[in-house]
Order: structure tokens, then C-alpha cells, then sequence
């Protein structure tokens, strides 16, 4: 792994509003989604993005692939920015691609998997026999016998099997990016083992990016370098797994770390480390956007949405209790960076 | 296995089989099942997709739909015969001494009625009180399972509560008429890892406040460590193995059991590669003669195609259906 | 909620001008001169152009679409070129005997669809749902005019049992309850029914069966309730949407009561219109559509409203 900045996200903002009408003259609510979200993605990294319902990684994740357009930020692909002049779209779509968790609706019912996968390139001005001869390949590749699975239908498939045409698709055009949302999310736990070693092989194979997000925190802390948690549309912390996982300092990373079911009965969890969902995004906090759900929350946590604060390492939370001089009571002085006792580990 | 002698059983359940008809096609769902409850107890059932494990859970209450499905064998829960009661008699348990809560509660709730309406007609059908009576017992229920602002919530429709909320006000209104068994099915799955957590430890408390027995559904082991008293490995319509909990973390026996809990990913697996089970599990409308495992698993031998394994007693307690395991070398 | 209500209503509005206006164009496009059929044949050039005048037919088109709507907003819609009576006059009595007959097909005809369709849809796949699907199928196929002869032939011409046609004696445009009365609207109304019978058997059948197949019936049914408490569930359900159809429906039926009225002499709106046509009585006839066409409109209106109020989720967010 290198440390060449593949993509960078730059301040990405993408609200939605309510559908429906808009009351004479009243502004229909909006709520922002996904809310000046910056982030590097390192080449040949695979970077995790893990939170609950509403905190934005599936909007990330159009984002990134271009299937919806920021309100605000940029995306810059190898350093050129996407669109507007820079890369154009076609091309840049090539360059990245998706994996949906729903490997069903995801293809197309009235084509065989070899006709799925040959697709892309047939777009992309491949001939017919060396788009077909490039799918029975990815076929291969995937674990799927080209000479049993090429002529199948998608419903005559198991859905771990339709998961490797999905990841045979996007890797047909060789992207150097590969967005993964949720890709082992309607697995059976004994295919999903299958299908993240055929995930970890490729990689290797074919030199790609991922971008992997996923609610499972054990899945993520399997194939991740780096992980980046959002709640509420931004992100809480971001560094690399292992310190984030051995010293979270978000108290929302702690927490959701904590709420993991233990594998143990002894170790039964006496006291959820939450209480509450989260919040509406139509309507969210002042402030820090965890502050309503936070322990440790303080008058300044309700001023100002905290920023990122370096801890070292790479590693950065969104909390004025590891901002030096932040104002919170638990935050270190200034000139020192140390992560403070979130209290929820387990 | 088999209760002690002194507490009768709950539930009993002995030989299940149970069938769907769907065009020419024949889903053997359930297999050949047999246990028992205790009062108090909680039993998880384990399994993944298509294992049979919320058919079983739906037959409890014969809530299988009627004209599509065959059962056979015997099922005893709270007294009654279920397979052979009357529609009144059936009515009566359900909702009564036994209830049930989904894995939805989006869907599973009634969109155009209110949580209040819902819950308080659960308690007027069974405890026969005037509805201003079942609607205070409603807003109790609300405040036992931890509903914040409880009386607004009342009045509130299912698509106006937030899912965690929901799944709460689902428990309140399976736990409205004090019922001896709750069957729980995946009640945790549609839910944010936070909440998740706060469901368990809330149905682990109710549980011993009030003495029930639990049926809880999952596909998840460590949901299953959180709540559960014995667990039960379903594969293919059969239990495979069946033990206290404890003792099954720690050393499942079963090669499916073995598997399943390898091939789940936590904290330590990093940089191994994770030791999948090859292969998927059987079609139900085409069982394999023999143990339904046997096409993937590492141990099989020929005995294993002929017949299927009986479930066998263990001294300590557990049972297994593995002619490998456990036999003489 | 109110503020959703005048909304609503100020949104229909322009829709019935608009149609309106498209009403007043149809009949000028369509060939023909009106005047040829007030004048005789031989009458001079310079009366016909008198004529032209008097009835205001040489101005611009949309004056006389101005002038047509500032009459008719005062309740003037002109004098009949056939009768010389006042058009509000043909109209009233006409309105009155088609909502007596358009009710008397419906009410009968929806109750008997939404109990069979509800059926069809509780029994799904059995006997019932069988025998009701190829009923149904039937009577959407059942051309009116040729439902309405044969009826004639085999009731009114063999049997003699009910009038062939017409309106009972007296006063036509009101309700009463005696066979005299009665027995001149079954024909016609049985012959007016069978298509939306049909047509809503089909659609609550459907709507009922894709509820029963939803999450919370399994949940009824886990917490014990009887049936007739889930088939209560089910009406607050389907009432909604089987409502749109109902009222879609509404409006079918009286776009078939043009061709049934004509049929069976019945002296109602459609049967004015079909008059209208063939005697070139234009005053008659835009009055007449406009008055139909005003009726879809606030029909439809009606029906979302109606609607919203039955549905709770739309009750306390509206438009949302």
C-alpha cells in the first residue's frame, strides 16, 4: 500500500427535501444528508465507513459514483477534479464503480450473467466476442465456472452467487475504485465468509481501491485499513482500524463498539451504552449533532459543531474532549493530544 | 433434552413436520423436530435464511397460512393441542398466553390505526374490560418498555415512531395480557446497531420481571449470546445441535455449528482468511436422503449419505445429529 | 387541514375553466353551420346574417367564450334552439332523472362489487374467487347497446314484464318509491351497471388481497382477534383506495349513461346531449357539457378529499 491520494472528497454537502407540496409560500424542510464531508482515499487501501440508519453512507456512496450531484464540494479523481471541465463522466465512471447490498434488483432479470457482465464494455465500444470472452474470464475469476454460470438467469442463482456476478461486473471495465455499499449485508453469515476471501483475493488481483461501508463492525474491522464514522451526515472519526478500534475517542464510536453483542454469555451487557435513536435529520441538534445522545455532553458541545481534531497517526475525532483548549472540561490542555477515557469501552 | 420431571413443559414439541405446497413443488420447511420449554426458559433458535426457523416459530401458533400447509407430529404449547384445537380455543392463546413479535414492526403494525388502538384491542379481546380501562393498561405498557412521552405516543401511528420506538411498542403490545410464552422473531435484525442492543437488554429484563418463557428467532450468534438460555442449531429443517448456551460458544460440536462460528468474523480474524463452508445449503424441495449437511461438510463419509442422523443425547446436557461427532474413533 | 382543503378546491378551478373552454372549441370546430338549422334552407344571405348576429356567432371566438362564461356565471346559459325553452330549464329536470338513474345502477351495482371482490379476495384461489373472476370478466365485456337490446327483447318484448322505454308518467326528475315508478329504471339501470360491476369486483378483489397479504394480518391473527375484527382492519384499509375507484367509476357509468339514456329514451343529460348533437343545439349542447364536464371535475375533487379524510397518514400530513 502507498500512500498516493487516489480520490479526494473536498467539503461534500448533499441535502434532500421532503417530498410533496410546499404549503403557500412555507420552504418544504430540507435536511442534509450528507454535510462538508472531507476525506483522502489512499491507492490500494480499503477504506470502511461504518454509522446507523440516516448518518449519510449510502448518499457518500452515490456521491462518489457520480449517480447524484453534491449540492457543494468536489470530488477529485487522481488529482483532476470530476466534472465541470475535469474528468468527464464517462470516463470517470469507468474508473469507479458500485456494488449495491440488493444483489437481485441489481441485475437485470431478462439478461444472463454473462450478458450482464459482458454490458459495460459493449458500452464502452468492446466488440461482442471480446466482451463475452471478457465475461466468461470474470466468471472464472469470481469463482463461478464460465461453461455452468454464463447462460444463467439471475433468478436462478443463490444470492451469494448473484453477488459474485455484481463484483464481476464492476470489475470487468478495470476500475481503480470500487465502492462497496453493504455488499455482504443480505448474506448468510456462511456465504458472506465466502464472498469478503473473494473480496480480499481480488484486490490483490486486480490493484483496486475499496470503499467499503457497512453497519457490521466486526465486517469492517475484517477488511479495513481505515475506518471513517459518520452519524447525522458527518463524519465523527476517522484513522486507521486498529487505533481506532483499541482507543475510539468519539464517545459515538465508543459507544457504537460497546453496543456490539458480546460473544460470551458472561460478558452480557448489563447496561445498553445508548439509550434512544438517533435523532431526525430534519431536525437535528445544535451544535455537536451526538450532544442529544451524549454522556459526556457539555454547554460547549451546543455553540459549535466540533471539528476534526488530529490525534496523531492519522488518526481524528469530532469532539471537544480531545480538542486542546476546546472548552470542554475533559479536553486536554493545549499542546498536548491525548485520547481521553470515553468511559463505554468494553 | 427432555425436561426434569417436576416443571411440565411449556411447550412440547415432538416430531414436527411441516409443508408447503407451492405450484407442483413441495417445501419441506420443518423436518423432524422435537423439544421442550420450560416455564421461564429462553430457547434461541439459530439458522440462516431458508432453515426453517420462523416456519417452526409461526406453527407454535398455527399461524402458517392454513390451505398451503401440512404438518404432522404432535405440538403442545400451554396446555393446548395446538395441531388439533378449535378456532375459538386457538384465539384464545394467541395474544393470550402466547404472543409474538416480528422483525418489522413497520410492516407488522396495522399503518391506520393508532399504537394506543392497537395495543388496547389486544386487551379488550382477551380480558374482556371497557376500552377507557384497556387504554390506561396500554399507556402502563408504553411506560414498561421505556417509551419516552408515553401518552402522546398513543395516539401516534406506526409510521410516526421511530423504528427502535416501534419495535418497543410492538413488545408492549405482545406483553399487553401477560402472556406465559413470547415468540420472538428476529426482533433485533431491522435495527441500528445501537438500538439493537437497548431491545435485547429491555426483553432480557422484561423476562425475568414478569416470568416468561422465550422463543427468539435470529441468524446472529451474538444476539443469540446476549439473550438466550439454550440455543438450537437449525440446518434444513432439523436441529443439528442443542445445548446451553454457554457450552456451545465456547465448543460448538456440530461441523455446521464448527463452521457457522468460524466463518463469522470478529475482532481476532483480521489477518486470517476466514474459513468459509463451501457450497450452499440445500434446495427444501429436494433434501438430500442422508444428513442434509453431508454435501458440505469436510467430515462426511459414505454413512453419512444413507440416513439421517438421529439427534443424540450428550451427558452433558447438549445433543447433536452428527454420526461423526462424538462416536467412538 | 383546512388550509389543505381551500387548496385543493383553488387547484380544480382552473381545471374547469380549462375544460370549459375546450367544450366551447369542440363545438366550433366541429363542421356544420348552427344557423342552418334555425333558418330554412332558402332563407336570403342578408337573414342569415341577421340571424349570425342576433345569436352573437360573428364575433371572434374567445368574445364569444367571454361572453358565453359572464352569462352562465350569472346563471343564464341561454335559450334552447329546438324548444325555445331556457337551457338552465332542460338542464335541471335533464340532471335530475340522470342522478336518479346513475344512483340507482350504483349503489346497488358497488355494494354487490365490493362484497364479491372482498370475497373473491378473502377465499383467494378456492371456488368463489373463480367463479366471481369469470363473472367479472364477463361483464367488462359486455358491450352497453347490445346488453340493453337483448334485455328489451327478452323482458319487455316476450315477457312484458317492464317498459321497453321511457320515463314513468308525471313528473320524471324525482325519486319515488313505487313499482310504477321504479319498474321504467331497472332496464336501464341494470344495463348501466353490469361494465362498473365488473370493473370494481375486479379492482377491490385486488386491493383486499394485496392487504391480506401484508405483515400486520399475521399480527392480527398472532394477537387473537377474531375475524370480524380483522375484516374491520382490512375496510379502514381498502376504504381509501377502493373510494378512487368507486368514484372513478361513478364517472364511467355516467359517460355511459349517454349511449344507455339514447337506448332506453331515458330523458336524462345524456339523452339531452345526444339531442343536442343531431338538432345542431348549440346553446343545449354547451350547456349541457359544460354541466358534465363541471361534474367530473368536482367528482374528482370529491374524491380526493374524501380521501385524505379516510386515510390518517395523509390526514395529519397533508401533501406530504
Amino acid at each position: 500500500m502507498t500512500s498516493e491520494t487516489l480520490l479526494s472528497v473536498r467539503s461534500l454537502t448533499k441535502s434532500f427535501s421532503l417530498k410533496g407540496f410546499s404549503s403557500f409560500g412555507r420552504p418544504r424542510p430540507r435536511f442534509r444528508a450528507v454535510d462538508d464531508v472531507s476525506f483522502d482515499l489512499l491507492k490500494g487501501e480499503t477504506l470502511g465507513v461504518v454509522g446507523e440508519s440516516g448518518c449519510g453512507k449510502s448518499t457518500l456512496s452515490r456521491l462518489i459514483v457520480s449517480l447524484m450531484q453534491p449540492d457543494d464540494g468536489a470530488i477529485v479523481f487522481e488529482g483532476q477534479k470530476v466534472g465541470h471541465g475535469g474528468w468527464p463522466l464517462k470516463e470517470y465512471r469507468r474508473q469507479v464503480q458500485i456494488v449495491f447490498q440488493d444483489s437481485y434488483s441489481s441485475l437485470n432479470p431478462r439478461l444472463t450473467v454473462a450478458e450482464s457482465i459482458a454490458f459495460a464494455p459493449r458500452i464502452h465500444g468492446a466488440s461482442k466476442s471480446a466482451s463475452m470472452s471478457a465475461a466468461r474470464d470474470l466468471l472464472d475469476r469470481v469463482g463461478l465456472g464460465p461453461d455452468q454460470f454464463a447462460g444463467r438467469y439471475p433468478h436462478e442463482l443463490s444470492g451469494g452467487q448473484r453477488q459474485r456476478i455484481n463484483i464481476a461486473r464492476a470489475l470487468v471495465l478495470r476500475p481503480k475504485l470500487i465502492v462497496l455499499d453493504e455488499p455482504v449485508s443480505a448474506l448468510d453469515k456462511s456465504v458472506e465468509a465466502q464472498v469478503l476471501n473473494l473480496l480480499k483475493d481480488l484486490k490483490s488481483d486486480f490493484d483496486v481501491t475499496y470503499l467499503f461501508i457497512s453497519h457490521d463492525l466486526n465486517v469492517v474491522q475484517y477488511m479495513a485499513d481505515r475506518l471513517l464514522v459518520m452519524y447525522l451526515g458527518a463524519i465523527s472519526e476517522f484513522g486507521p482500524v486498529q487505533s481506532v478500534y483499541a482507543t475510539p475517542a468519539h464517545p459515538y464510536t465508543a459507544a457504537l463498539f460497546a453496543s456490539r453483542p458480546s460473544l460470551s454469555p458472561e460478558k452480557r451487557h448489563v447496561a445498553p451504552p445508548l439509550t434512544g435513536d438517533p435523532p431526525s435529520l430534519i431536525n437535528p441538534p445544535s451544535g455537536c449533532r451526538f450532544r442529544s445522545r451524549c454522556a459526556t455532553a457539555e454547554p460547549v458541545c451546543a455553540e459549535s459543531h466540533p471539528p476534526l481534531f488530529p490525534l496523531g497517526d492519522g488518526h481524528a475525532a469530532s469532539c471537544f474532549m480531545v480538542g486542546p483548549g476546546s472548552g470542554h472540561s475533559r479536553a486536554p490542555a493545549i499542546g498536548t493530544t491525548t485520547v481521553p477515557d470515553t468511559g463505554a469501552r468494553h | 433434552m427432555v425436561a426434569p420431571a417436576e416443571i411440565p413443559p411449556l411447550v412440547q414439541v415432538r416430531d414436527l413436520h411441516v409443508s408447503f405446497r407451492t405450484g407442483d413443488r413441495i417445501i419441506r420447511a420443518v423436518n423432524g423436530v422435537d423439544f421442550d420449554l420450560v416455564p421461564r426458559e429462553t430457547l434461541c433458535i439459530l439458522g440462516e435464511s431458508g432453515s426453517g426457523k420462523s416456519v417452526l416459530l409461526r406453527s407454535l401458533m398455527r399461524l402458517n397460512p392454513p390451505r398451503r400447509t401440512t404438518v404432522s407430529g404432535s405440538l403442545q404449547v400451554c396446555g393446548l393441542d395446538v395441531e388439533h384445537a378449535s378456532d375459538n380455543e386457538l384465539s384464545d392463546l394467541r395474544g393470550g398466553a402466547v404472543s409474538m413479535i416480528f422483525q418489522e414492526p413497520l410492516t407488522a403494525f396495522d399503518p391506520v390505526f393508532t399504537i394506543g388502538r392497537q395495543i388496547s384491542e389486544t386487551i379488550v379481546r382477551h380480558d374482556r374490560v371497557s376500552w377507557s380501562e384497556a387504554s390506561r393498561r396500554a399507556l402502563d405498557l408504553l411506560e414498561l418498555v421505556q417509551i419516552p412521552s408515553a401518552k402522546q405516543r398513543l395516539s401516534m401511528y406506526p409510521g410516526e415512531l421511530s423504528g427502535g420506538l416501534r419495535q418497543r411498542a410492538m413488545i408492549a403490545m405482545a406483553l399487553s395480557c401477560r402472556p406465559q410464552l413470547l415468540l420472538a422473531d428476529e426482533p433485533t435484525t431491522a435495527l441500528d446497531a445501537t438500538v439493537q442492543i437497548q431491545v435485547l437488554v429491555l426483553l432480557r429484563r422484561l423476562q425475568q420481571e414478569l416470568g416468561m418463557a422465550m422463543i427468539f428467532v435470529t441468524h446472529d450468534i451474538g444476539v443469540a449470546t446476549e439473550i438466550a438460555d439454550r440455543v438450537a442449531v437449525m440446518y434444513a429443517g432439523r436441529f443439528v445441535e442443542e445445548g446451553p448456551i454457554g457450552a456451545f460458544v465456547a465448543a460448538p460440536m456440530h461441523p455446521y455449528a464448527t463452521g457457522l462460528l468460524a466463518a463469522t468474523v470478529n475482532a481476532a480474524a483480521r489477518d486470517i482468511r476466514l474459513k468459509a463452508i463451501p457450497g450452499a445449503p440445500p434446495d427444501p424441495s429436494r433434501l438430500p436422503p442422508g444428513c442434509a449437511f453431508e454435501p458440505r461438510c469436510e467430515f462426511a463419509i459414505d454413512a453419512c449419505k444413507t440416513g439421517v442422523p438421529e439427534l443424540r443425547n450428550l451427558a452433558s446436557g447438549r445433543s447433536i445429529r452428527c454420526i461423526r461427532v462424538g462416536a467412538a474413533p | 387541514m383546512l388550509l389543505y382543503l381551500i387548496r385543493r378546491v383553488l387547484y380544480a378551478l382552473p381545471i374547469a375553466l380549462a375544460v370549459s373552454f375546450v367544450c366551447f372549441l369542440l363545438v366550433h370546430i366541429a363542421p356544420g353551420d348552427p344557423i342552418s338549422s334555425i333558418v330554412p334552407p332558402d332563407a336570403p344571405p342578408e337573414v342569415v346574417e341577421q340571424v349570425r348576429v342576433e345569436y352573437g356567432l360573428d364575433k371572434p371566438i374567445i368574445v364569444q367564450f367571454g361572453i358565453w362564461l359572464l352569462h352562465i356565471l350569472g346563471g343564464d346559459f341561454g335559450k334552447s334552439l329546438m324548444t325555445g325553452r331556457s337551457v338552465a330549464q332542460e338542464l335541471s329536470s335533464a340532471v335530475g332523472n340522470t342522478v336518479i338513474l346513475g344512483l340507482t345502477a350504483a349503489i346497488p351495482a358497488f355494494t354487490i362489487a365490493c362484497v364479491l371482490g372482498a370475497l373473491a379476495a378473502w377465499w383467494r384461489d378456492g371456488w368463489i374467487d373463480r367463479i366471481v373472476g369469470s363473472v367479472s370478466i364477463a361483464a367488462v365485456s359486455t358491450p352497453h347497446y347490445w346488453l340493453g337490446i337483448v334485455l328489451v327483447i327478452t323482458f319487455s318484448v316476450f315477457m312484458q314484464w317492464l317498459p321497453a322505454m321511457g320515463a314513468p308518467p308525471g313528473a320524471a326528475s324525482e325519486w319515488r318509491f313505487e313499482w310504477d315508478h321504479i319498474r321504467f329504471l331497472v332496464l336501464p339501470a341494470i344495463t348501466l351497471a353490469i361494465i362498473p360491476i365488473g370493473i370494481v369486483t375486479r379492482s377491490v378483489r385486488g386491493i383486499v388481497g394485496d392487504i391480506l397479504n401484508q405483515d400486520f394480518i399475521v399480527t392480527l391473527g398472532a394477537k387473537g382477534l377474531h375475524n370480524r375484527t380483522i375484516v374491520l382492519h382490512v375496510i379502514k384499509n381498502a376504504a381509501p383506495t377502493t373510494l378512487t375507484v368507486l368514484g372513478l367509476q361513478f364517472g364511467h357509468l355516467i359517460g355511459g349513461s349517454i349511449m344507455v339514456e339514447t337506448v332506453f329514451a331515458w330523458p336524462g343529460t345524456g339523452f339531452l346531449l345526444n339531442n343536442a348533437i343531431f338538432q345542431r343545439d348549440i346553446p343545449l349542447l354547451q350547456g349541457t357539457v359544460l354541466i358534465l364536464s363541471i361534474f367530473f371535475v368536482t367528482l374528482n375533487l370529491a374524491v380526493d378529499l374524501l380521501q385524505t379524510l379516510l386515510d390518517p397518514r395523509i390526514r395529519r400530513h397533508p401533501g406530504q
